[in-house]
């Protein structure tokens, strides 16, 4: 009873209604933006009006309008450069001479486009048969043969879900940190501890302090994973490509949240154990360990490049790290059953030793007063018993 | 029905003794107070007492409702820390709702206590503010409300009456007293001597970790002042050398032409004295002096100090 209490009260330190409406609020507007944001740009786009002194057909060029001039028009072109052109083009010789009021952004989209198109005319005057032509003009074509149907734009969109997941676990590792950080050095140094100990035990408080903060840590990847995936919507929209379909199935999905809340509670155990043994936050040597969670991210990160790897498979397994890596790999390659069962119990299995282990760590810290615990007293408590102090 | 013994307590951080073999016991309904000045092991005890150290030696004994137990039961009592043992982030109804919620009270119970307790401790207007926005003294209501809000049997207090002002400190005197009468069992520490004369039925006076006296303040001022002081005012100015010749006096301090203080002589009584000093002069008044516990706190520790100083300087000679 006391664990949910807590739990909850935990929660709701850092839950703040205010916040969170302003956060709904700013994805709506995000996304009526992005509905709107066709029209509007077809409303607000009108294309740079080009002279050019050419008797060349004129490229094609999106957002620049070509108009070509007699040459003996380029003293009357250049007299309108500002009122009725935006840019007068002459070709001279092997030079492309370009006339505008002031340097602006879009001219330096316009200079390649144009150096290509001139180079195309000067390679077709050229005494070259069509073969000689097509050779010079053209680079080489490759071309990559999946023999699965629609692969290409799935193996784009899956890289997406899996850099997704790996932002949002390291959202949730990283509030994870702070908060219980924070939360238990300054309850420490304010004794808030003392009042505590004296109504529930060691063990109560810090199972609902792990529970409450993890769940906090869900939420803000589930605000923020929610907040990408309207912004997804909006950017699929804005192209006039309709809405966007993760590849990723419910029952993926449902795993990935399994792992990923078994990982939080992981993380944040180990956290709650070490930061009790800070005495002082501005000078404590510990507070390095705090930062220990964020490696295994880091080594799936460095890893999920090759989802059908062998290390990614061993990620996958290994319980310090399946909760970053086996819900990339799902999100990538088919996982066997088997695996997914194993990493599930090698996963609650670790979650139930290092949840013990942080509990007789944070116990022993927790009870210190103007002092913290040695390091070999602190590593026998880690690994070993109860510790009598 | 509640006591607490503790029989040579003694406690150590790194190099520094806090506790050193302190015994003392406390009876059901008793206030019993921890004075000494800071750093004189008075917080040591009562985290020892609450649990939340273990003594190094010794041993702490609870007798509670008939049953002999090792520690405290968590829901028979009320601990109000040193400092603020409240989140100063969360309103005042949030952190006493979340502790009466810990300590198994209704929701119920808990509007009731918080309603009874805020109002009779003037804080109902700032029961949706944060604990920040509060003074130190309010804060200190707060802190003491938690303690009491579910009717514990026993009340531990580490300086309850800080932060608060005169006014303030004599309404929680005041509670005090009456959960007293109710039957609660307090142990506190302070060290506003004032307010301990007048609330502590027994009391405990600690210097650097070690005992200076123990007992009622009747038997507290006994052992702290063994020499009894008199106030003696004469007719007309008497002769100081006549006075020091009198064999019932041991000292003298004057204070005015016709008053002096004055010591007995060991083995004298005081019709002896009375009877020699009418042969001085004649005399107009004759009192016994009290020194309050302010006074023999203060001139306690000093000696106690001194004879700390003395003994390490013999040990290092």
């Amino acid at each position: 009873m006391n664990l949910w209490t807590i739990a909850v009260f935990e929660f709701q330190r850092y839950f703040k209604w205010k916040q969170e409406l302003i956060t709904v609020a700013i994805m709506a507007a995000f996304l009526v933006f992005s509905a709107f944001w066709p029209v509007v740009k077809t409303w607000l786009d009108n294309d740079y009006k080009i002279a050019l002194v050419s008797q060349v057909a004129a490229p094609k060029v999106s957002g620049y309008s070509f108009s070509q001039i007699p040459a003996d028009s380029v003293a009357t072109a250049l007299a309108g450069v500002g009122d009725v052109w935006d840019l007068v083009v002459q070709v001279q010789d092997n030079k492309l001479l370009m006339t505008a009021e002031f340097s602006a952004s879009w001219q330096e989209k316009l200079g390649p486009e144009l150096q290509n198109w001139l180079q195309k005319q000067r390679i077709s005057e050229l005494p070259l048969s069509a073969e000689q032509k097509k050779v010079v003009d053209q680079l080489p074509d490759t071309e990559l043969v999946f023999l699965k149907k629609d692969s290409v734009q799935q193996n784009k969109e899956q890289k997406l879900v899996s850099g997704g997941l790996l932002l949002l676990m390291i959202i949730g590792v990283f509030s994870g940190f702070g908060f219980m950080f924070t939360a238990i050095t300054t309850e420490k140094q304010q004794r808030v501890t003392e009042q505590l100990l004296t109504l529930i035990s060691t063990k109560e408080w810090i199972d609902g302090k792990i529970l409450g903060i993890s769940l906090f840590c869900l939420k803000s990847m589930v605000t923020t994973g929610l907040f990408f995936y309207i912004m997804l919507q909006a950017i699929s929209m804005m192209k006039g490509k309709g809405m966007f379909v993760l590849p990723i199935s419910v029952a993926e999905l449902a795993s990935a949240l399994i792992f990923v809340s078994l990982g939080l509670l992981l993380i944040n155990s180990f956290m709650a154990g070490f930061a009790a043994t800070i005495d002082d936050p501005n000078h404590s040597s510990r507070s390095i360990i705090m930062f220990l969670p964020s490696v295994p991210l880091g080594i799936v990160y460095s890893a999920m490049d090759n989802a059908e790897g062998s290390l990614m498979h061993i990620l996958s397994l290994f319980p310090l790290t399946s909760f970053a890596a086996m819900p990339m790999r799902m999100a990538t390659v088919s996982v066997p059953w088997w695996e997914w069962v194993l990493s599930l119990v090698l996963l609650i299995a670790c979650l139930f030793w290092l949840k013990n282990a942080a509990s007789r760590v944070f116990e022993l810290g927790i009870r210190m007063y103007g002092k913290e615990p040695e390091w070999s007293l602190l590593l026998k408590t880690f690994l070993f018993a109860r510790v009598k102090h | 029905m509640l006591r607490i013994s503790a029989d040579q307590i003694e406690k150590s951080y790194s190099t520094v003794k806090a506790v050193n073999g302190i015994s003392f016991e406390v009876q059901s309904g008793q206030i019993f107070a921890l004075l000494g000045p800071n750093g004189a092991g008075k917080s040591s005890l009562i985290r020892m007492l609450v649990g939340l150290t273990r003594p190094d030696a010794g041993e702490i004994s609870i007798e509670y409702k008939g049953e002999k137990l090792s520690t405290l039961p968590q829901r028979c009592y009320g601990y109000l820390p040193e400092d603020r043992g409240l989140y100063l982030d969360r309103t005042v109804r949030q952190n006493l709702s979340y502790i009466g919620k810990l300590r198994g009270m209704s929701a119920t119970d808990i509007s009731e206590a918080l309603l009874y307790w805020c109002t009779r401790l003037d804080v109902l207007e700032k029961m949706d503010d944060n604990l920040t926005k509060l003074s130190k003294g309010n804060q200190q209501k707060v802190q003491l409300i938690s303690c009491v809000m579910h009717k514990p049997d026993l009340l531990i207090l580490d300086e309850p009456f800080s932060g608060l002002d005169p006014v303030n400190q004599e309404h929680v005197l005041s509670i005090l007293t009456e959960l007293k009468q109710g039957g609660t069992t307090v142990i506190l520490s302070a060290h506003q001597m004032a307010l301990i004369e007048r609330l502590a039925d027994q009391m405990l006076l600690l210097n650097k970790g070690k005992l200076v006296a123990q007992g009622s303040l009747s038997e507290v001022s006994r052992q702290l002042d063994p020499q009894q002081w008199f106030e003696v005012s004469f007719a007309q100015q008497p002769q100081t050398e006549a006075l020091q010749l009198l064999s019932a006096i041991a000292a003298t301090k004057l204070i005015d032409d016709h008053k002096f203080q004055l010591t007995l002589a060991p083995g004298s009584s005081v019709s002896q004295l009375l009877q020699q000093l009418s042969s001085v002069a004649e005399l107009t008044d004759f009192s016994r002096i009290q020194p309050s516990l302010h006074q023999l706190y203060l001139a306690a520790v000093q000696q106690h100090n001194q004879q700390t100083t003395a003994d390490a300087e013999g040990v290092a000679a």
